[in-house]
């Protein structure tokens, strides 16, 4: 049984470096992570001057944005480029469970999404000398793990639907603005139409950001971070079932190009 | 153990549906004996590659049954997986930005070499192929054929009791081919069973203890390697130039002339001879008394003699095919 879990850490562990290592090389990864961050940070924290708790309200929203477009264009892309390579078939058909191999992989390219928006937020933070408060490290602690866990899940599910759809990068694209503008970070969702107001709501990166927002006005509410862990969940089952349903299908039909 | 490596039952194969519908595989049954090395031939689209996903459980098949050491590839995946190695070759299915020892160590985790073998196999699996000095490069600055030789060493690495090979040499420099033959023959001396299928009869020709021509989906032949050998109907073939009045028949020999030549008043002539015993030196030697013969030259019949031969009777047989009038 140890063995067993030793060996499942270890295939994870082995797809996690095996990604980091792959996105060293890829420019998307700094344009979304590294330049996204700091030109939102620099264009909202130059337009007026905050007060220390909106300021970790607006390096909330940013972060969490260009969180966003990390998943999108890193964690969700994982199999769909692992079927541009070729290596597809391997990844979905080996000794271990598709979605263990996902995990590793979607994992890796999240830690490594994080910790580049993080590190180019600190850094516009330093330069433009903004004062942030951090009212309850811990609990910010606790949500920024949420996010780690949430960027995998969302990631795997995403990895599957841009797989099956076939079109990826097409709606990779398309998917990006509508969260800008509907995902409740940039643009608080009471600002919204009454009727688009559930869509945030599917968004668990949106209820980390209320869990902040309470945070930094004092208050400790775990609810919208419970949500988020409960989506990251939702997140996780779907993706589980919809890479079976493909990896089945796609044997049974040759279409998954598993060569 | 007992029963063979592969079973294969009645196994039929369609792609798509309606007007766009391609039967790729036809009612295909064979076995594989454990240790032997089936080869595998037919023209591009007959299905040989189909087949042999079949068998690295990443098709399904849609009718029939196929078995690897006794373990369904439809219900007992990872059976299956776990006692099969695939080489499907060509230019991609690695990660190009990481290095050739990367890839393979990530691809013999998933093959399910264990954490502490895995060092060790890697680098034998590297030098096995002759990568140990390139493995550290990224895999995006390999030519074609240090490409190929990952792709075997991949194959190889979780030790398998079943190899697929499907055109295995394509992209290989003649000594590295003739390394790749080597390791194949190695690799049956030590009990692996192998299914190869190639365009390169010298693939077949030196390794392949049975063969099986697939065509548009169906067996065609299957038989053992000497048989098919025999089945062109002729056991070598003579060449012979001379000068003066071409010959025609060579009645001693019991052939007749095929592909004459003339140029310059020099002709050449190519003779199939249907056997070649104890007596048919002299027979030629009468066969030539009283010709100028500049040159005479005898080859045992090659593969590709047998196989133009066979496909040559195949499509004459095709009812729906197109022949010349
Ligand atoms: N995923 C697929 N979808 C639709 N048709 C397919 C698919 N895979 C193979 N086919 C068709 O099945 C037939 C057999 O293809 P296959 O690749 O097995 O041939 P092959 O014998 O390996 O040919 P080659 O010598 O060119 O490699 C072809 O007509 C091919 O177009
Ligand atoms: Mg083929």
């Amino acid at each position: 049984m140890t063995d067993r879990l030793l060996t499942a850490a270890w295939v994870v562990w082995t797809a996690l470096r095996a990604e980091q290592r792959g996105m060293r090389t890829r420019p998307t990864v700094v344009v979304v992570s590294v330049v996204q961050p700091v030109a939102l940070l620099a264009v909202v924290a130059g337009t007026r001057s905050l007060t220390p708790d909106r300021t970790s309200v607006v390096v909330s929203a940013v972060v969490l944005t260009a969180m966003w477009s990390a998943t999108v264009w890193t964690a969700g892309g994982v199999l769909r480029r692992e079927r541009s390579y070729g290596t597809l078939a391997r990844s979905v058909t080996s000794q271990f469970s598709p979605s263990l191999v996902l995990f590793g992989r979607s994992l890796g390219a999240t830690l490594y999404s994080v910790a580049c928006i993080l590190a180019s937020s600190a850094a516009v933070i330093v330069l433009l000398r903004l004062r942030v408060a951090v009212p309850h490290p811990l609990w910010l602690l606790a949500a920024l793990l949420v996010v780690l866990a949430s960027g995998t899940a969302l990631g795997m599910l995403l990895s599957c639907l841009f797989l099956v759809t076939r079109h990826g990068l097409a709606w990779s694209s398309a998917l990006i603005y509508p969260v800008f503008i509907l995902g409740g970070l940039l643009i608080p969702p009471d600002a919204l139409p009454e009727w688009l107001r559930w869509v945030p709501a599917l968004l668990s990166l949106h209820w980390v950001h209320e869990f902040v927002v309470g945070l930094s006005s004092g208050a400790v509410r775990a609810t919208p971070l419970a949500v988020a862990v409960a989506l990251t969940m939702a997140y996780l089952v779907a993706a589980v079932g919809c890479l079976r349903a493909a990896v089945d299908a796609g044997r049974r039909r040759g279409t998954l190009e598993l060569v | 153990m007992s029963g063979p490596a592969v079973e294969v039952t009645g196994v039929g194969r369609v792609f798509g549906r309606g007007r766009d519908q391609v039967v790729a595989l036809r009612d295909v049954t064979f076995q594989v004996a454990e240790g032997q090395i089936l080869g595998i031939l037919g023209s591009n689209g007959a299905g040989k590659t189909t087949l042999t996903k079949i068998l690295a459980t990443l098709l399904e098949p849609s009718t029939g049954t196929a078995r690897v050491f006794g373990h369904d590839v439809r219900r007992e995946l990872r059976a299956v997986r776990r006692l099969t190695g695939v080489v499907f070759g060509g230019d991609r299915g690695f990660y190009g930005a990481l290095s050739g020892r990367e890839n393979l160590r990530y691809f013999a985790m998933l093959a399910g070499v264990g954490r502490r073998a895995i060092r060790a196999k890697v680098d034998d699996a590297l030098a096995d192929v002759g990568l140990a000095e390139a493995a550290r490069r990224p895999v995006e600055t390999y030519s074609k054929g240090m490409r190929q030789r990952l792709h075997i060493a991949l194959g190889l690495v979780a030790e398998p009791r079943l190899l697929l090979l499907d055109e295995p040499t394509v992209g290989l420099d003649p000594v590295e081919a003739e390394r790749l033959r080597g390791t194949v023959a190695r690799l049956r001396s030590t009990g692996v069973s192998i299914l190869l299928t190639s365009h390169y009869l010298l693939d077949i020709e030196r390794l392949a203890d049975r063969v099986l021509i697939l065509s548009r989906g169906t067996v065609t032949m299957d038989t053992t390697a000497g048989e098919f050998a025999r089945s062109a109907g002729f056991a070598a073939t003579v060449t012979v130039r001379g000068r003066g009045p071409t010959p025609q028949r060579f009645d001693a020999l019991g052939a007749t002339a095929e592909d004459v030549e003339e140029q310059g008043g020099v002709w050449t002539v190519r003779l199939r001879v249907p056997e070649w015993g104890g007596g048919t030196f002299e027979r030629l030697s009468a066969a030539l008394a009283g010709l100028e013969v500049l040159a005479v030259d005898v080859a045992p019949v090659r593969l590709e003699d047998v196989y133009a031969t066979v496909m040559g009777r195949l499509s004459a047989d095709e009812p729906t095919g197109t022949r010349a009038p």
